[in-house]
């Protein structure tokens, strides 16, 4: 009954509306018929395609007198007509795809062709145009509020300005505000102190943390090999580039041609080489049997997977056995494409226990000489202190502690050896090869067929022919103002950033088969202006922080949840889960644990030990490095996680549990669960627990009454006092605990019963859904 | 609202499908697929890395043994691929089984002396001698078994079935890993967390790795000066306080929150009696033979698997290593079979006698098989062999006793019945109630699936 109703809603918007091909026509076509009727010239069925109009196989085709589509006449067009007919031999799609469409789908395209089946390019492939804006409004908020007036959905007042500055440090840093932050900003009188403030994070070390965490799943940053052994490699120098960067706010569109082609450009210093480590972030293996070949091809699909889902958003991948069936990405396109990658003189066997030539051997320009030497000189100091304990010990890890001495003395050989070069390593690209290009068959490896040489996507953007035919002509192109993606993407996934949903959802997928954009006109609009003011990246996020949408309450309304219920239209401001990364980094700075140090090598934070040792090639006769983890002690535990170390075929357990990925492939899009492992992380990790602990020794010894403390504790969290009936929560909860302690004396942990009461209440504060949450 | 946020309302898509009663309010669905009748409601998966040597095991051929050392003839070998490791090897001598294999069950299954429990219980399973894959190394190789994949960044087989059907147990996940270390080639060669991650599916679908210890699950105990008195009066407290959110901020994540928190507290009670095995019986470990009191162990393994699948969790893997005898064939092959025959015929054996084998699908498989010619020195090892494996699978919906598909005289070449490991996956599914075809997410804009794009298909002969 209720579909009915809905049915014929539907059918009187139907009527009163012209039907726009992009966003209504498309994604049905997409998903029932260009798997068989698209872009694909091999597997195309029926000599017809529905992805273009004109031309011997195009919609508007007539052979042997039926047309494909003829417009305004669906009763003539064999599109429609086998979508309706009873026949199961004719019905399309066929069975045997398993998929069956919808009855609102078909009569949609019935009233698409009967109002002339107009087609459209694809929305992502038109270069974006801007409409002059008649207003001074800010332009996310002249478009988000038009769009909620067509929705008759109002938009929700400014949240409080407690809660603004805490939005902001969490977007911005990946954690709350100090209070002594809150307390400047509440007390500042300037009128622009809001933007003020947002320049002042833009010069953090924690912004570019924060950026650089982004990219990192994108580059699929680690700091092992990947597949089978997974042994080390050295590739923090190239993490140290783009913290970088992205602290001295280097334009997006040079910050591109680095990492796809520094190594090009004139007189290349070391920091553009080191960009291109970029490309290098491949997984790679030295397995016993490995076929070389391969799997040089395996890296080099994965380079080119990676640049077109992180800067085109396109799903290039898919056209490495065939042509693309739903986009205009030929295989031959897709090995154009390939060919500039594959002049690397990569090997397929990788390296054993380091990186992988080409590599060069550099200072990291954030970390030099001597703040290298001195991390190195720590982390042997930890390992010593490891050596020293398993000496004790027979064995170690059910393997006799012979070998996991062997083991550590592998790791502190291979630290050595960079200590007294007083150089790190860098994988790097070059184009010293010669190889040549062809077409594999199935996209085989051992199966060459035609020859092709490098070209970009003609039929998406033409390539200026001034430009070399290089990795280098490739960033140039990709980084043209009027390329119809590159912008677009990196606008739609800064939006994502700070709005926990792009303005396209499917941030790696601008295809055929992605979702439409929910505000085209708005992210035409920033699209734009990103490349007229430079490819600015702090530029265009202030745009976004100063709009009224951005600071608006972040309460759910009625309204719009019947109306808008996943808020894509941002009646609210969007309520989300932190990152992983962010949940523990934040748990440091608000109990001051946090060790802010800026850049330089990977830190090994506690973890059970034998985690690694269960998978790995530990135990083995030859010791490589990253088998068996050995902690940090001090402060290096309590560096920010995109420090942690990361070992791709043993997912950090704490991170992974929130949703991290474990950096084996191109990820432009975290997921955001909320499940009950997490609930044991923050509850139990050592790390938590501490956090918590060490929040609470920090109130342990002042004369203030315990409601005051738990407000400031309260506050230190949450950045908010709590209301008098929360307050009276913890109190309550506080006496119960307090009174469980002195009856159980012997769990008492620190000093008195009270301070180990109120390490149970900062744990409480700590795992509130608020502090989990952005809001 | 437009018209396609209408169209979404009114129908569900299958990317929308996504559930467990163990998730988060973004993993959200109320009912298990259900394409068809499933056979199996569990299944028990023990994962033998390293690549079993089927060769010696399983696929018995009495002519290896006057073959033996005589040059394995080209024509079978047939251009055919080999890996790294004997790529230059001049001479591939043929070498025969290590051990005798004898006829056994009403069924006269052939099967090595290597595996004497294994023999006893040939009539309640079902044995696919011609399975194949296209990699020859451990790593493409185990990936693909478990993943469909050769290459990382899919959803293991784990965590689309708890993806599928969710979990019937609401205090535990769906999913359960169980790692042990064989006493063959130890270090065996490594596995990796993406065998039982949850790639592009939500995380909650990623195995859980349960480990031997009073904290099966990692973090699951609490601190030491915490008890279960005071951690209910913790989370009783954070409930008010997540409560008093909601009223607040109507954000229902709150809500789930609790209820991920109220379950947590749950499974820190359940989880630990899993591992738990002082109440077992003795009889329990003539069962399954005394490695099963020792945690770690392959035989521990297969005892928490039958305790899991007691309660109700859907998928249980273990991953055991030490298959890759490439040297010390006769010293090591025996020692992996020690380890795992005895523990491996016992799960069945209890699963049986408990009434439990007819609703638990047991999948017994390495991710490929070994070479009939030596590498190296004649007997000395053997090298990884893609073009045909054993494997075998009992109960949920399986024919026992069993034996499927022809291998050529020198266990090289699939000459009968053909199955690739992606119709193995097809048919684990299909007992599973899941239509492998009608199953699939949106993911990069393809509709992906564990079995993969080319065509694969259930085998229904091995169905009864």
């Amino acid at each position: 009954m209720y579909k009915l109703i809905l049915l014929t809603l539907l059918c009187c918007f139907q009527l009163s509306a012209e039907i726009d091909f992009n966003t209504e026509i498309r994604p049905i076509l997409s998903e029932y018929c260009f798997h068989c009727h698209g872009p694909d010239n091999e597997n195309r069925e029926g000599k017809l395609r529905l992805d273009i109009t004109d031309g011997k196989y195009g919609a508007y085709r007539n052979r042997k007198g039926r047309f494909g589509i003829l417009p305004k006449e669906s009763n003539e067009s064999h599109v429609y007509l086998r979508m309706i007919t009873e026949d199961e031999d004719d019905i399309m799609p066929p069975l045997d795809s398993k998929k069956v469409m919808k009855p609102e789908e078909i009569d949609i395209i019935k009233q698409w062709i009967d109002q002339g089946a107009k087609y459209d390019q694809h929305w992502a492939f038109k270069k974006p145009v801007s409409k002059k804006l008649n207003s001074t409004k800010n332009p996310v908020d002249f478009f988000i509020q038009k769009k909620l007036q067509e929705l008759k959905l109002p938009s929700s007042k400014p949240t409080n300005e407690e809660n603004l500055i805490r939005r902001l440090y969490l977007d911005l840093t990946g954690m709350p505000p100090k209070t002594s932050e809150i307390d400047s900003f509440l007390t500042n009188t300037h009128p622009q102190k809001y933007e003020q403030l947002i320049d002042h994070i833009f010069q953090s070390n924690a912004f570019a943390e924060r950026m650089t965490l982004e990219w990192l799943d994108l580059a699929r940053y680690a700091d092992t090999n990947g597949f089978s052994i997974d042994d080390h490699r050295d590739m923090w120098a190239w993490r140290d580039w783009v913290l970088k960067a992205f602290k001295e706010n280097k334009p997006y569109n040079e910050f591109i041609i680095e990492q796809i082609a520094g190594d090009l450009l004139p007189d290349p210093t070391d920091d553009q080489k080191i960009a291109t480590g970029f490309l290098r972030n491949s997984m790679n293996t030295h397995e016993g049997g490995t076929i070389p070949e391969e799997y040089r091809v395996n890296y080099t699909v994965d380079k080119l997977d990676t640049v077109s889902t992180t800067f085109m958003a396109l799903t290039v991948k898919c056209a490495q056995c065939h042509d693309h069936k739903y986009d205009p990405i030929s295989q031959k396109s897709f090995f154009e494409l390939y060919a500039f990658f594959n002049k690397s003189t990569e090997p397929g066997k990788g390296a054993i226990n380091g990186n992988t030539k080409p590599f060069i051997q550099v200072n990291s320009s954030l970390t030099d000489k001597d703040k290298m030497t001195a991390s190195y000189k720590d982390r042997i100091n930890e390992l010593t202190k490891h050596k020293e304990f398993i000496a004790k010990e027979k064995t170690y890890l059910s393997y006799d502690s012979k070998i996991a001495i062997k083991t550590i003395d592998t790791e502190i050989e291979v630290l050595q050896k960079q200590i007294h070069s007083g150089k790190t390593s860098a994988m790097i690209m070059d184009d010293s090869s010669d190889r040549k290009t062809f077409i594999l068959d199935r996209g085989q490896y051992n199966k060459p067929t035609v020859e092709v040489h490098a070209n970009v996507l003609e039929e998406i953007f033409p390539f200026d022919s001034q430009l070399p035919k290089n990795r280098l002509g490739l960033a140039k192109w990709l980084t043209d103002k009027n390329h119809p993606l590159t912008s677009r993407v990196a606008v739609n996934r800064l939006w994502q950033m700070i709005f926990n949903r792009g303005l396209v959802e499917t941030s790696e997928d601008f295809g055929s088969q992605g979702s439409t954009p929910t505000h085209p006109q708005l992210l035409d609009h920033l699209s734009l202006k990103f490349t007229e003011n430079n490819w600015d990246v702090r530029k265009l996020l202030k745009v976004i922080l100063l709009s009224e949408t951005y600071k608006q309450e972040s309460i759910i309304t009625k309204s719009s949840k019947e109306i808008d219920p996943n808020n894509k239209y941002y009646s609210y401001a969007p309520n989300f889960r932190l990152k992983a990364e962010f949940i523990r980094d934040s748990a440091f700075k608000v109990s001051g644990l946090l060790n802010s140090d800026f850049a330089g090598p990977s830190v090994y934070p506690p973890q059970p030990k034998a985690l690694w040792a269960q998978v790995s090639h530990f135990g083995h006769k030859t010791s490589f490095t990253t088998q068996a983890y050995f902690p940090s002690f001090g402060k290096n535990q309590y560096r920010r996680s995109i420090y942690s170390v990361i070992k791709r075929t043993s997912a950090n357990p704490s991170l992974t549990t929130f949703d991290a990925p474990n950096r084996e492939t191109c990820v432009s899009r975290r997921q955001s669960t909320n499940t009950p492992t997490q609930a044991l992380v923050t509850l139990n990790d050592p790390q938590f627990v501490h956090a918590a602990e060490v929040l609470a020794l920090k109130y342990s010894d002042t004369s203030e009454s315990i409601e005051k403390k738990l407000s400031h504790i309260f506050r230190d969290v949450l950045s908010r006092y709590p209301t008098k009936k929360e307050t009276n929560i913890l109190k309550k909860a506080y006496a119960q605990q307090l009174t469980f302690y002195k009856e159980n004396k012997p769990l008492i942990k620190y000093e008195s019963a009270e301070t180990t009461a109120l390490s149970i209440l900062c744990s409480t504060i700590m795992n509130l859904s608020e502090n989990l949450t952005r809001k | 609202m437009n018209r396609r946020d209408l169209l979404k309302l009114t129908g569900l898509t299958a990317s929308s499908i996504s559930l467990n009663a163990f998730s988060g309010s973004h993993n959200k669905i109320t009912t298990p697929i259900n394409h068809h009748k499933a056979t199996a409601k569990n299944i028990i998966y023990l994962c033998q890395s390293g690549g079993p040597s089927h060769v010696d095991l399983f696929d018995y051929h009495p002519e290896l043994y006057k073959l033996h050392g005589s040059e394995l003839p080209n024509s079978v070998r047939n251009g055919q691929r080999v890996t790294g490791m004997s790529a230059n090897q001049k001479s591939f001598p043929v070498c025969a089984p290590i051990k005798p294999f004898q006829q056994h069950g009403q069924t006269g299954t052939w099967m090595s002396d290597l595996l004497p429990h294994t023999s006893k219980i040939v009539d309640d399973i079902c044995i696919i001698k011609s399975m194949h894959t296209e990699a020859i190394n451990h790593d493409p190789g185990v990936t693909f078994l478990n993943t469909g994949s050769q290459f990382p960044g899919h959803p293991s087989l784990g965590a689309w079935v708890s993806y599928g059907l969710g979990s019937k147990n609401k205090n535990m996940p769906a999913f359960c890993t169980l790692i042990s270390q064989g006493s063959g080639k130890n270090p065996g060669q490594p596995i990796f967390s993406r065998l039982w991650g949850s790639g592009f599916l939500p995380s909650v679908h990623q195995g859980v790795q349960l480990r031997s210890s009073s904290s099966p699950i990692l973090f699951l105990q609490d601190p030491r000066n915490i008890t279960r008195k005071n951690r209910r009066l913790m989370l009783s407290a954070l409930k008010e306080l997540n409560l008093e959110y909601y009223q607040k901020q109507k954000d229902e994540e709150a809500l789930t929150r609790i209820e991920q928190y109220e379950m947590s507290y749950r499974m820190q009670k359940e989880a630990p009696q899993v591992v738990d095995i002082s109440n077992e019986p003795e009889s329990t470990f003539k069962l399954y033979g005394e490695d099963a009191r020792k945690p770690g162990t392959y035989a521990f393994n297969c005892l928490l698997a039958r305790r899991m699948i007691e309660k109700d969790i859907r998928m249980v893997q273990l991953f055991h290593r030490g298959w890759d005898q490439h040297k010390q064939l006769k010293t090591h092959l025996p020692a992996q079979c020690k380890d795992t025959d005895q523990a491996s015929a016992a799960l069945i054996t209890d699963l049986k006698q408990r009434g439990l084998l007819d609703d638990t699908l047991v999948v017994w498989s390495g991710e490929f098989g070994r070479s009939v010619y030596s590498q190296g020195k004649l007997g000395s090892g053997r090298d990884h062999h893609g073009r045909c494996f054993s494997m075998w699978m009992a109960g949920g919906g399986t024919k026992a006793g069993m034996s499927y598909g022809q291998t050529d005289e020198f266990a090289y070449n699939v000459v009968d019945k053909p199955v690739s490991v992606n119709d193995l996956n097809a048919t684990i599914l299909h007992c599973l109630g899941i239509d492998h075809e009608r199953f699939s997410v949106k993911h990069q804009g393809l509709d992906t699936r564990l079995t993969g794009v080319e065509h694969c298909s259930v085998i229904k002969d091995l169905l009864t």
